[in-house]
């Protein structure tokens, strides 16, 4: 059990220094990175970043759980999150806690852009996420267009804004439209529960207090 | 019947014994594009006796009269793969041409790996970007053509190809640009697997002559490197100014910091279909007969993804499929838990490549493709030390059946 790093910040992610534990999973999932030397070390960066946030979040926000550098950059992680639910039949909304992301990086997102559904799959709840952005593969659709290179720390943050409805697209008659009419509509009809939480993903007092091994 | 009177010069500095008719006549061309630029460099190719075209473009005509080489109104709303290979058949009877009404990046490679030579005309940066990949990854010379209307400027860019350190198109890449486009490309939010890249920036502003000659200087280029004219085949950009009549030619060198894989394939033979060989002997094939290197190997079976697991829609459940499968193609497997309709390709567990490290069950290397659900033209095998695109040549050596 260590201390997260309380002053660090999403500037300072690759100098976190990480637990031994979570540096020999990394320098295991790197051993195994595929493809030319360019694309490993960058797979070893974004791992490592994704590993230094979850370092400074804390557990109570998020673990990385599985860690693929084989071919593409693939990562298993638990955020700790409200979900939205399929309401009840009274129409009360029902909250689960925490989700499991399975997030996944081809090397051509680095040169070109991508649809904002390519990178991130909601594994956990696996059926009942209620989401405007969420298509029925539970595939997160983070926005109309990522960036060449987006981080994949920033598909994280942008699956918090998604998932605590912190940062939402409603409007089925943007070009990007919606991925499901039917919760969009009733998130309309019911704005006064948005957000889920107004908690910002790194918490002001984290660090005060101990902080298991991401 | 019109036979067509042959006005092929004679070259000067063709080497002895070349016919370029002959030469030109068992040329394959893909044409990556085939709007404003395309679809001129595309008949310019059929009229010169270029034996094959593959014509890649997605996009139907628009009502864009300025500069695209349409015949009015009727052609608004067709197909413009379709509409060009009409054309180009019209005019070139003799040459064989097949259209993919679809993007680059929804191309097999077995459309493409038999290819001399592709000219790319296209506005659209992902395009440019997997055009430029695949034909470094083929070993073959990309010629892509633009212009910049407002300043009378055609251009034409040469990749030779010849070696992975070679220049791609995304090398020349500046990181403004790479911003811009970043802003100019939006897609819909459809991941039924028809997720399209748009450009939302001004269109390009040309004017149809600029397009034409564009599509000339590209096609010239594509003589002088198939019929060894002229300079010999480099990686520049040519680019022609009509407002001071200056021509200006720049090598074009790698970017060590290009994102794009830069990867040249050689070409491995099998003696059956490769739906017929294991993943084993597909990297065998392309020359990873060490146990360990396998082990780190990723293999492309043309076309289709790996469906490690398939997922239900409807309760949720996933369960191992461990097979092969064209993109968006359903399963046919009912859900064991809610006996739910349509098991579907799991987005996390599925993949564009077969990892043999991932595979759960060993086994899977070393039973013949087509029981995995595969029957692929090609298979495209990357390890540490060796990458192939790996096709069925039979053992007497004569073309594939």
């Amino acid at each position: 059990v260590t201390t997260a790093q309380p002053n660090a910040g999403l500037a300072d992610l690759d100098g976190v220094v990480l637990d031994h534990e979570v540096q020999a999973q990394l320098d295991g999932a790197a051993a195994m990175a595929g493809g030319e030397p360019s694309w490993r070390a960058r797979k070893r960066a974004e791992a490592h970043r994704l590993l230094a946030l979850a370092r400074i979040a804390g557990p109570q926000r998020l673990a990385v759980h599985m860690l693929d550098l084989a071919d593409e950059f693939r990562a298993v992680v638990r955020l700790n999150t409200p979900v939205a639910m399929t309401p009840d039949p009274n129409g009360a909304l029902r909250v689960a806690d925490g989700a499991v992301l399975g997030i996944r990086y081809p090397q051509q997102a680095l040169a070109q852009p991508m649809p904002g559904f390519a990178f991130v799959r909601l594994l956990s709840p696996p059926v009942g996420a209620w989401y405007p952005n969420l298509c029925a593969e539970h595939l997160l659709c983070l926005g109309a267009s990522m960036p060449a290179g987006i981080p994949v720390t920033e598909l994280v943050l942008g699956s918090w804004g998604l998932l605590t409805m912190q940062s939402v697209m409603l409007d089925p008659s943007d070009h990007a439209g919606v991925m499901n009419a039917d919760a969009a509509a009733w998130w309309s009809e019911h704005a006064d529960l948005m957000p889920l939480t107004a908690e910002p993903f790194l918490r002001p007092d984290r660090g005060r207090e101990e902080a298991g091994p991401c | 019947m019109i036979v067509p009177t042959d006005r092929m010069p004679e070259f000067m500095g063709l080497a002895r014994g070349v016919n370029p008719r002959a030469l030109l006549a068992g040329t394959r061309v893909v044409l990556i594009g085939v709007g404003s630029v395309g679809a001129r460099a595309a008949l310019h190719c059929g009229r010169c006796g270029v034996g094959e075209l593959v014509l890649v473009d997605g996009k139907p005509f628009g009502p864009n009269f300025f500069t695209q080489a349409t015949r009015g109104a009727r052609d608004v709303g067709r197909g413009k793969a379709s509409t060009v290979a009409r054309w180009v058949r019209a005019v070139a009877p003799d040459t064989t041409v097949r259209a993919y009404a679809r993007p680059i990046e929804a191309v097999p490679w077995s459309a493409l790996e038999g290819a001399d030579l592709a000219i790319a005309s296209t506005d659209n940066l992902p395009a440019e970007v997997e055009a430029g990949r695949r034909f470094l990854a083929l070993g073959r010379p990309l010629v892509m053509a633009s212009v910049h209307g407002p300043s009378l400027t055609a251009e034409v860019r040469t990749f030779s190809n010849r070696d992975a350190d070679r220049p791609c198109p995304a090398c020349c890449f500046t990181e403004a640009e790479r911003r811009q486009l970043d802003g100019q490309v939006r897609f819909s939010c459809d991941p039924s697997g028809a997720a399209r890249a748009r450009v939302t920036g001004p269109p390009t502003a040309s004017v149809s002559p600029l397009c034409s000659i564009a599509a000339d200087l590209a096609v010239i280029e594509l003589l002088s490197i198939r019929l060894g004219l002229g300079a010999e085949l480099g990686d520049r950009v040519r680019q022609y100014n009509f407002y001071t009549h200056a021509t200006t030619t720049t090598p074009l060198a790698r970017n060590r910091a290009c994102p794009v894989e830069h990867v040249v394939l050689h070409r491995a033979a099998v003696a059956r279909r490769p739906g017929d060989c294991t993943l084993r002997e597909c990297a065998a094939a392309a020359g990873v007969r060490d146990d360990d290197e396998f082990l780190r190997t990723t293999i492309d079976v043309d076309g289709m993804v790996y469906a490690a697991r398939v997922t239900c829609l409807r309760c949720g459940a996933d369960a191992p499929h461990h097979r092969f499968l064209r993109p968006g193609a359903p399963t046919r497997r009912r859900c064991a838990s809610c006996g739910g309709p349509g098991l579907v390709p799991h987005p996390f567990h599925t993949h564009e490549r077969f990892l043999p490290r991932r595979a759960e069950s060993p086994e899977l290397c070393h039973v013949p493709l087509r029981s995995l659900g595969a029957t692929p033209a090609c298979v495209i095998v990357r390890g540490p030390q060796h990458a192939a695109l790996v096709t069925h040549q039979p053992d007497d050596g004569g073309p594939p059946t």
